[in-house]
């Protein structure tokens, strides 16, 4: 799920970021020097574009000679993790989180999970910040009975995401929940900004969400002031 | 309904609002029979606790009637009279199963606020800004209270709205300090001689102290922690609070110290005042903390702390190398309490203890703004104000 076919093909990315920078500025004053100086001015213009191209392009012909790893592209998958402990029993809380159509009575920002059967469900949710509402198709890919879950989104996804959530005893009453989620922004190189900019709301939405889980099951609803008296909304004295 | 509204800084004033309604299966719609004012609503009338609204409705410590519950409530029924905690404790977390209501998981909608503050979040309390849940308060003739069958107690017979209203907080708050850290035996000195100091020094003599010492600089406290609470007195304003302690305990120190002022302490020493007030005003500290230097500096070695007056934060200058050198111990916390509410009405009503000699003014609702500025003056020797809905100031 990695291949993002709006980029097309580039060349593999094996410069690291500061490696990139000191190509870029070195490039750059070899240049100038091959223009205003004098001496070895060909051998210099040559070396300078070499290494602004390293810098532009993230790959360096040398590294792919020598087989030098591809680096990971540090804007393409974006992690969400979070750890919490539910006060109650581990199958209980399981069997709660595997009955995925449950989710949207607690987790406010999910409109609906309908189960499509074959281990396939559709998720509706509405992203603050996000005009009207995302939806993706979603499969269980993994599952171990009360132990752990992980789901992939199917092609044709608004967001293609991917997560995993483990459940562990914790004490004598508690389960831990360890959750991972990761997506990946539509759009190629310009969703990658916007999720950039929007990712530390997602975050937080995520995490709530997982507040609220642990809330309704420990409680069995979730706490609020929506709806209470204040003056910010006087009826007049 | 009528509600006292927080609009900024001391700026209080009596709004028509809407009655609260159930929000949630466990609420309880509670008609306020008293409401009283509390030292640490004068935080949030300073302008000194952040997150707070215009138009938050303040109070939370309080009782009333019950006249309507949530489909979820089974404990309480329609004409209950009952005693609120002023802490929210949803009862089913690891904390509130383990009596450390204060530090409820679940209670608080704006928990994601304080895990960035705190760490982790704590319970939400009525009337008290946004951090701490931003509940709607009691000073309204309606209040909304959320996991009912916790939070609500009811009154035992023959005890008075006047006699249980500060089951509600200030009594909880000052048997925590006592029961947190006294040991039969113990010579205890308790800073501030307001409602939660009064409180603390009667919790002190039922947990076993020999002997309990109080500090403050306004005489007709003073005079009540000595008439009513059986203390030793001590004026900070007047004498050398140290040497004082020094000579009343043989040189030893006292084997426990309350705080029961917090974050908005004066120090008997000027210099030590202005470098905190100054501090304090420019927001380069929030909290005033010279009632905890000087409580370490006076805590026999090897003593305990027990701190309940409320701070907001940090603090500055905090002698953190003499309390480790005498090894103190410290113990703190908003009160728990669910935990002890119960066991302090059975006191009331068996007539071991009478709370209600710290009501020194009865008023109407609509005199709030003023009730609070003469709180915050200690005028007309004012201990504390608790406002009647029913009353009309008219």
């Amino acid at each position: 799920m990695n291949e993002n076919s709006s980029t097309g093909n580039k060349p593999d990315v094996n410069v690291g970021q500061t490696e990139r920078i000191i190509s870029a500025v070195a490039g750059g004053f070899l240049l100038y020097n091959a223009i205003a100086g004098r001496n070895a001015r060909f051998v210099k213009a040559g070396a300078g574009a070499f290494l602004l191209y390293r810098a532009v392009t993230g790959n360096c012909p040398v590294y792919s000679v020598l087989r030098k790893k591809r680096m990971p592209d540090p804007a393409r998958n974006i992690n969400v993790r979070a750890t919490l402990t539910v006060n109650r029993p581990r199958q209980e809380v399981y069997a709660f989180w595997r009955n995925l159509t449950n989710l949207p009575l607690f987790m406010k920002h999910l409109q609906t999970v309908t189960d499509l059967g074959g281990g396939k469900y559709n998720w509706v949710a509405n992203m603050p910040g996000l005009p009207g509402n995302v939806s993706w198709d979603a499969e269980i890919v993994k599952e171990e009975e009360g132990v752990l879950l992980g789901w992939n989104a199917l092609p044709g996804s608004d967001i293609d995401n991917a997560g995993k959530v483990t459940f562990a005893d914790a004490g004598e009453n508690g389960t831990e929940l360890h959750i991972v989620i990761t997506y990946r922004a539509p759009l190629g190189p310009a969703g990658r900004v916007v999720a950039r900019a929007l990712n530390p709301l997602f975050e937080s939405l995520i995490k709530e969400e997982l507040r609220n889980f642990k809330r309704y099951m420990e409680t069995g609803e979730v706490p609020t002031i929506q709806g209470q008296p204040s003056g910010r909304e006087p009826l007049g004295v | 309904m009528k509600a006292l509204c927080w609009n900024g800084t001391r700026n209080l004033s009596i709004e028509r609002v809407k009655d609260p309604v159930i929000l949630n299966p466990k609420d309880a719609i509670i008609r306020v029979a008293l409401s009283s004012v509390c030292g640490s609503d004068l935080h949030l009338v300073n302008g000194y606790i952040p997150t707070m609204k215009a138009g938050d409705i303040i109070g939370h410590e309080f009782n009333g009637e019950v006249v309507e519950v949530g489909p979820e409530v089974k404990k309480l029924k329609k004409g209950d009279r009952v005693v609120v905690g002023s802490v929210i404790g949803c009862g089913e977390c690891y904390y509130c199963q383990h009596d450390e209501w204060s530090l409820c998981d679940n209670s608080n909608p704006h928990a994601e606020m304080q895990e960035k503050m705190f760490g982790y979040p704590t319970a939400a309390i009525y009337g008290y800004s946004h951090l701490f849940g931003g509940y709607a308060g009691s000073h309204a003739e309606y209040i909304r209270v959320a996991y009912a069958d916790n939070g609500c107690f009811k009154i035992p017979d023959g005890v008075t709205w006047e006699q249980s209203i500060f089951a509600s907080d200030a009594l909880p708050t000052g048997y925590m300090a006592a029961d947190m850290a006294v040991k039969p035996g113990d010579i205890v000195a308790v800073w501030g001689c307001g409602g939660v100091g009064q409180m603390a020094i009667r919790s002190a003599w039922l947990k076993g102290a020999s002997r309990v010492i109080a500090i403050d600089r306004f005489d007709y406290r003073l005079a009540q922690a000595k008439s009513q609470g059986k203390a030793e007195i001590i004026n900070y304003a007047a004498v050398n609070v140290l040497e004082e302690l020094k000579a009343l305990t043989g040189g030893r120190g006292p084997d426990v110290c309350i705080d029961a002022v917090g974050m908005e302490a004066r120090s008997g020493n000027k210099l030590e005042h202005a470098y905190d007030k100054i501090k304090q005003d420019l927001r380069m500290q929030p909290d005033r903390p010279s009632v905890l230097r000087q409580a370490i500096l006076a805590c026999r070695k090897g003593g305990t702390l027990s701190v309940v007056g409320v701070y907001s934060s940090f603090v500055d200058k905090f002698p953190m190398g003499i309390l480790m050198n005498k090894a103190l111990t410290v113990r703190s916390g908003q009160m728990h309490a669910q935990k002890y509410i119960p066991h302090l009405l059975d006191l009331i009503q068996e007539g071991k203890l009478d709370p209600s000699y710290i009501l020194t003014h009865k008023w109407s609702l609509d005199d709030g703004p003023e009730g609070y500025s003469m709180f915050n003056d200690k005028a007309d020797n004012c201990m504390r104000v608790v406002f009647d809905p029913s009353l009309s100031s008219y």
